[in-house]
């Protein structure tokens, strides 16, 4: 095939390629100048002048083929010719759900719209059902801007409904058309003309060329017949004839683009606005009247809409959309701009009668603006804009939109359906009241309220898209706060700021509430003598680190900037803490004491300190937590007591015991909290530096504020020096876990249930069984004793009672897992194993609920695998039959274990310390399978775990980090050696 | 756009066949414009378009290595528009059958292309733009003399404005269509639309 190739192109362009580029340049929509072409090439002038104009004709030529084509195509393929007592004759426009036809009912001799429904849905009854129900319920509909239907039938295999024919074009199509350069012309020219005949008139020619468009002609070409602009050399200027077209580039009229984002009109005259206002409140009424028989439209926008050759409104497709269940945008892909006009609620299925209100803001934001409020993307998109952002306020868009109709629309379209029109009819009266120069009932919404709704609706949106946001509300704030002076300003600030501080905390909240910092300890080990310890960073998802890294600043700007004022100082402390918390769950403990002393030194110096005191003591508290989690178990120990030295200030002492009766319940709670914190399992300290992936704070209570809020309140009675509680002796700080410090620990937790048990008693709160349950499980002798079992029983009652509350869940499926699972008999293994199930079965619901959070994939592999050994321990003493059972259950929970573990790691920054456990895990799997008669998969357990230490092992750095690797990937191959009798790997 | 396909030509040819399927997607709307001018209208209403460029398509997937074989610069557009004139070629037999052969038509690629048709269709669809009655006399005069000046044009250069303007090809790909030189198949063209030219100045309702 020798086919001569194209040959390279000389270096000045030839007529030919002029003429390519001219052609490129008409085809991507711009209109390029002959003239200025000729001028630009002047040896070539002559041909191009000869040849472009041409060349255009046949442009042209095409684009009318193209759209003969088309209108031959679509006019002409109707998918059958009769149906029953109707004669198909041509396509007139698609719809949400079907195809709309123009149709001849031949028994009457009269000219029908006749919708044909989409194939698919045909086979399901119930659908059929549905159908024909909300036909019926159309059918009763009696307005003079509804769309009659007229009857609904199946044939063939076909179901169609039956509506009056309206000469006339939807809503899309004029919208269309009136952004079009020169659409302003035309609407202002409909719109004020005093003759109302005349202003009709226009209106109606309006419409015919907007039916007579197909989609994909650009409107101007259309319009540009319409409006004889001067200067335009069109061949014709009568209406009439529609396809006189741009093509002539010789004008100057349209150089602009056709396409852009703002229309290139803006309509501003008086009459526009009223007849936006008269086409919605006839709208309105329909939809008052609809609602009014129990019809919902569901699917308002503007292509249902109808605009007829008269000028009047109708509505069309009504209640269909419930028919195919709302799930307009699933069918045919042309209809995404179907999502953008869903009101928020009905996303989740919810819709009433405001659902149709909304829509119609919609319409009629589209109509004063020419834009569409929530531009279609992609599905996910569309949805997204429609339920979180709101669009921009029409004025921005074009000033002259009267602001009265800009509070009617945006009261139609307010997120909240509690915040719009309550009905269609109330939309319709203001609509009328502005109409006819009345005052309109909306109220215009202040800028402080539209803050504090914005507020509300988006928490965390409003911190994820950077605290950049709200560091300038803040800076503002800042700004306007020195200069204001007069105190009812100062007090909108003020509480401008608690909203702000308040969303910030709720950002917070939201993020950590449930979070556990880590599992805490309690993850009891095989051997039983020694709880281990997991990673305290383990656990925070990467989202929610990032999250708290964005609030940082903000909070911190916030401490800064309001340090200033004295009334705002408690703000800024409050600002402080939460600095403190966060930069505990990120890890970077010095920073966070830090700021914990900060806060501390800024309640202090609030003029009633006093009334701060359990603020201060939490502080205090959360900085022995830190020190506690940096390996320094002196300094936490002191900062425990430094909190309850606090709390006990002014407390009597009677019968060498504090009398605490008097305190309130938050400092009786924060002084329980405290001595628990000083007796919970796991303080130590670190042999060695300390790591910041040593033990964790008790990460439920180390952010609580407590049950509630402190009020502001009076301590009774001067100062007086504070004492410790029940005078024993100050405990000296050991290296790990002597009897003396075993003695001293329970004194602390006794002292907590006492307290906590007097405080249930005057008032039951969650929190308070809560740190009860606490106290008891960490009290317990043993692991299964029965502290741990009032403990279990505790939990279980709050878990039952307030079951989306994960903390309570996660802490009672951890207490069942304290079991010791070596060297029991068969019953205790029986119960151990009821047990661990249950243990299972409730982080399980946990996990599915917070897949997010690390720490209960953590838990649950612990306990698989402490179920497994379990399982395989108590083979020696099972019959024959039972061991494979047992061996084979062994198997699956030590395989659940390895593969939440691996999740765990994948899924967040995890350190050594889970691949040692990995490790542990991947040697039990393997005894289990081995126990299973798998010895291949026991095999490869090992080699798969230490393929993935391995690579881990290359990419951490860290000295220490390293070698604990090491450690575990020699342990490892030692395991797998001796698997294998001969040479080693 | 011309650098896209550039781009995954050369993909395609180092070996990554996804790129054949991007391709296609980005030649399609053209593809689509080839066969909706060409397709013989006793077809238009019982074939469905998509499902030409469907078959298409598979033709294009099996084809490949028909094209990996051609000199680097060939235009993967005209191939594969060449093999969608393949296809098509192939529906009408299955179609038409031996109607086709009764009518006297042959089916040769060659007839394919389907001259005399191009220059009516042209030449109709030229003057069909007036729409007013008071030119509708006039336009049939015109129509011949359109249709006349066309119908005496080369075929080729009348493909070469079929090609360029309801095709919408570049010059170089009209080129490797007729297989002839980017500078005849621009020379040709300039001189078709200088003889339109002169047509529609005489008859002023045309322009």
């Amino acid at each position: 095939m020798n086919k001569p190739l194209p040959q390279p192109d000389d270096a000045s362009p030839t007529v030919d390629e002029l003429a390519e580029e001219f052609l490129k340049r008409r085809r991507s929509g711009e209109v390029p100048d002959i003239e200025v072409y000729a001028t630009q090439y002047p040896d070539m002038a002559e041909d191009i002048r000869e040849v472009f104009p041409a060349l255009m004709a046949m442009e042209s030529l095409k684009r009318d083929w193209e759209k003969a084509a088309h209108n031959a195509e679509t006019n002409s393929s109707v998918p059958v010719e009769r149906l029953g007592d109707y004669r198909l004759l041509h396509e007139i426009g698609r719809g949400g759900m079907g195809i709309v036809y123009e149709a001849v009912q031949e028994s009457l001799d009269r000219h029908v719209a006749l919708k044909l429904l989409p194939q698919h849905a045909v086979t399901d009854a119930t659908y059929v059902r549905r159908l024909q129900r909300e036909a019926r319920t159309a059918a009763a509909l009696h307005h003079s801007n509804i769309v009659p239907v007229l009857g609904v039938g199946q044939e063939q295999g076909y179901h169609y409904i039956v509506m009056q024919l309206i000469p006339g074009a939807p809503l899309d199509r004029v919208i269309r058309l009136l952004r079009e350069p020169g659409g302003e012309s035309l609407a202002h020219s409909i719109s004020s003309q005093p003759d109302t005949a005349i202003a009709e008139g226009a209106l109606g020619m309006l419409i015919e060329s907007a039916q007579a468009t197909p989609i994909t002609e650009p409107a101007g070409s259309v319009l540009s017949g319409l409006v004889s602009a001067p200067g335009n050399s069109l061949r014709t200027t009568s209406w009439q004839n529609k396809e006189a077209a741009s093509e002539h580039v010789e004008t100057s009229a349209l150089q602009t683009p056709t396409s852009s984002d703002r229309p290139a009109s803006a309509p501003d005259s008086p009459g526009y606005w009223r007849l936006v206002a008269r086409l919605g409140s006839q709208i309105a009424s329909a939809l008052e009247h609809a609602h009014g028989r129990g019809t919902l439209h569901r699917d308002i926008k503007p292509g249902n809409i109808l605009l007829d050759l008269q000028g009047a409104v109708w509505v069309t497709d009504f209640g269909l959309a419930h028919a195919t269940d709302g799930s307009n945008a699933t069918q045919t892909g042309s209809l995404a701009g179907t999502l953008s006009y869903m009101a928020p609620e009905q996303f989740d299925g919810k819709s009433d009668e405001r659902s149709d209100v909304y829509s119609l803001g919609l319409t009629l934001y589209e109509l004063a603006t020419l834009r569409p409020a929530i531009p279609s993307g992609t599905r996910a998109e569309t949805v997204a804009r429609a339920t979180e952002a709101s669009p921009p306020r029409p004025r921005s868009i074009n000033p002259n939109i009267p602001a009265d109709l800009q509070t009617i629309i945006l009261k139609a379209i307010s997120q909240d359906p509690a915040h719009r029109y309550q009905s269609a009819a109330a939309l319709a009266e203001d609509l009328c009241n502005f109409e006819e120069d009345r005052p309109i009932k909306a109220r215009r919404v202040s800028a402080f309220e539209r803050f504090r709704r914005w507020c509300r609706r988006n928490p965390w949106l409003a911190m994820s898209t950077s605290g950049c946001v709200l560091l300038l509300v803040l800076a503002t704030l800042a700004a306007v706060l020195g200069y204001a002076h007069e105190s009812q300003q100062r007090q909108k600030m003020q509480s401008m700021l608690t909203i702000l501080v308040d969303s910030l905390e709720h950002v917070y909240d939201r993020f950590i509430p449930e979070q556990i910092s880590a599992p805490s300890l309690l993850i009891s080990s095989e051997d039983e003598t020694q709880p281990s310890v997991l990673s305290g960073k383990a656990a925070l998802s990467p989202e929610a680190a990032a999250m708290l890294e964005e609030l940082l600043p903000a909070f911190d700007k916030l401490a800064q900037q309001f340090n200033d004022d004295d009334s705002l100082k408690a703000n800024a402390a409050q600002a402080n803490r939460r600095v403190a918390d966060i930069h505990v769950q990120l890890g970077n403990y010095d920073r966070a004491i830090a700021a914990y002393r900060e806060a501390i030194r800024r309640y202090t110096a609030l003029p009633d300190a006093k009334q701060w005191l359990v603020q201060i003591a939490v502080a205090h508290n959360e900085i022995g937590n830190t020190l506690l989690q940096q390996g320094n178990k002196t300094g936490s120990t002191a900062a425990h007591r430094d909190a309850i030295e606090l709390l006990l200030t002014d407390v009597p002492v009677v019968e060498g015991r504090s009398d605490t009766s008097k305190l309130l319940h938050e400092q009786r709670f924060e002084l329980a909290r405290s001595w628990f914190l000083l007796g919970k399992r796991g303080r130590r300290d670190q042999l060695g530096p300390p790591v910041p992936n040593s033990g964790p704070p008790e990460g439920e209570f180390s952010d609580r504020r407590g049950p509630q809020r402190l009020p502001p309140g009076r301590l009774s009675g001067p100062g007086r020096p504070g004492r410790m509680p029940a005078g024993g002796p100050e405990g000296r700080p050991h290296m790990g876990m002597g009897r003396a410090d075993e003695h001293e620990r329970h004194r602390w937790l006794q002292l907590a249930i006492d307290e906590l048990n007097q405080l249930i008693q005057q008032q039951d709160l969650p929190e308070y069984s809560y740190l009860l349950a606490m106290c008891l499980r960490d009290r317990s002798h043993t692991l299964d004793s029965a502290d741990s079992e009032a403990a279990i029983a505790v939990l279980l009652e709050l878990t039952e009672a307030h079951p989306t509350i994960a903390r309570y869940r996660y802490e009672l499926s951890r207490t069942y897992a304290a079991v010791r699972v070596t060297g029991l008999s068969g019953t205790t293994q029986e119960s151990a194993m009821k047990r661990l199930r249950q243990s299972i079965e409730h982080m399980n619901i946990l996990m599915k609920q917070h897949p997010d959070i690390t720490a209960y994939a953590i838990s649950a592999a612990h306990t698989n695998h402490l179920m497994s050994m379990l399982l395989m321990e108590s083979v020696h003493a099972a019959s024959e039959f039972e061991r494979e059972l047992l061996a084979s259950e062994a198997t699956i929970h030590a395989a659940t274990a390895l593969s939440l573990q691996r999740q765990a790691m994948r899924s967040s920054s995890t350190g050594p310390t889970e691949a040692f456990w990995l490790m542990r895990f991947a040697e039990v799997g393997s005894e289990a399978f081995m126990m299973d008669h798998k010895p291949i998969l026991a095999a490869s357990v090992l080699q798969e775990a230490e393929r993935q230490l391995v690579e881990r092992r290359s990419g951490d750095l860290a000295g220490d980090d390293a070698e604990q690797y090491d450690r575990a990937i020699r342990a490892l191959r030692r395991r797998m050696q001796e698997k294998r009798p001969g040479p080693p790997r | 756009m011309p650098d896209d396909d550039v781009e995954l030509v050369r993909e395609l040819r180092s070996g990554d066949e996804s790129a054949l399927g991007k391709l296609f997607s980005a030649y399609r709307p053209r593809l689509l414009r080839m066969v909706n001018f060409r397709m013989d209208k006793r077809l238009k209403r019982r074939l469905d378009v998509d499902d030409i460029l469907q078959e298409t398509w598979m033709g294009i997937a099996q084809r490949l290595p028909h094209f990996l074989k051609q000199p680097e610069a060939a235009s993967c557009y005209v191939w594969m528009r060449l093999v969608t004139a393949q296809v098509m070629m192939d529906i009408y037999r299955r179609h038409l059958g031996t109607k086709a052969r009764d009518a006297g038509r042959d089916f040769s690629l060659d007839q394919f292309q389907n001259r005399q048709a191009t220059s009516e269709s042209i030449a109709n669809f030229f003057v069909a733009r007036n729409t007013s009655p008071t030119q509708a006399a006039a336009r049939t005069e015109a129509t011949e003399q359109i249709r006349q000046v066309v119908a005496e044009m080369d075929p080729t250069d009348q493909e070469v404005l079929a090609l360029r303007h309801f095709e919408e090809l570049s010059n170089s790909e009209v080129a490797q269509v007729l297989e002839i030189s980017t500078t005849a198949a621009s020379t040709r063209y300039i001189r078709a639309l200088k003889k339109l030219q002169e047509v529609m100045q005489r008859h002023p309702d045309l322009a």
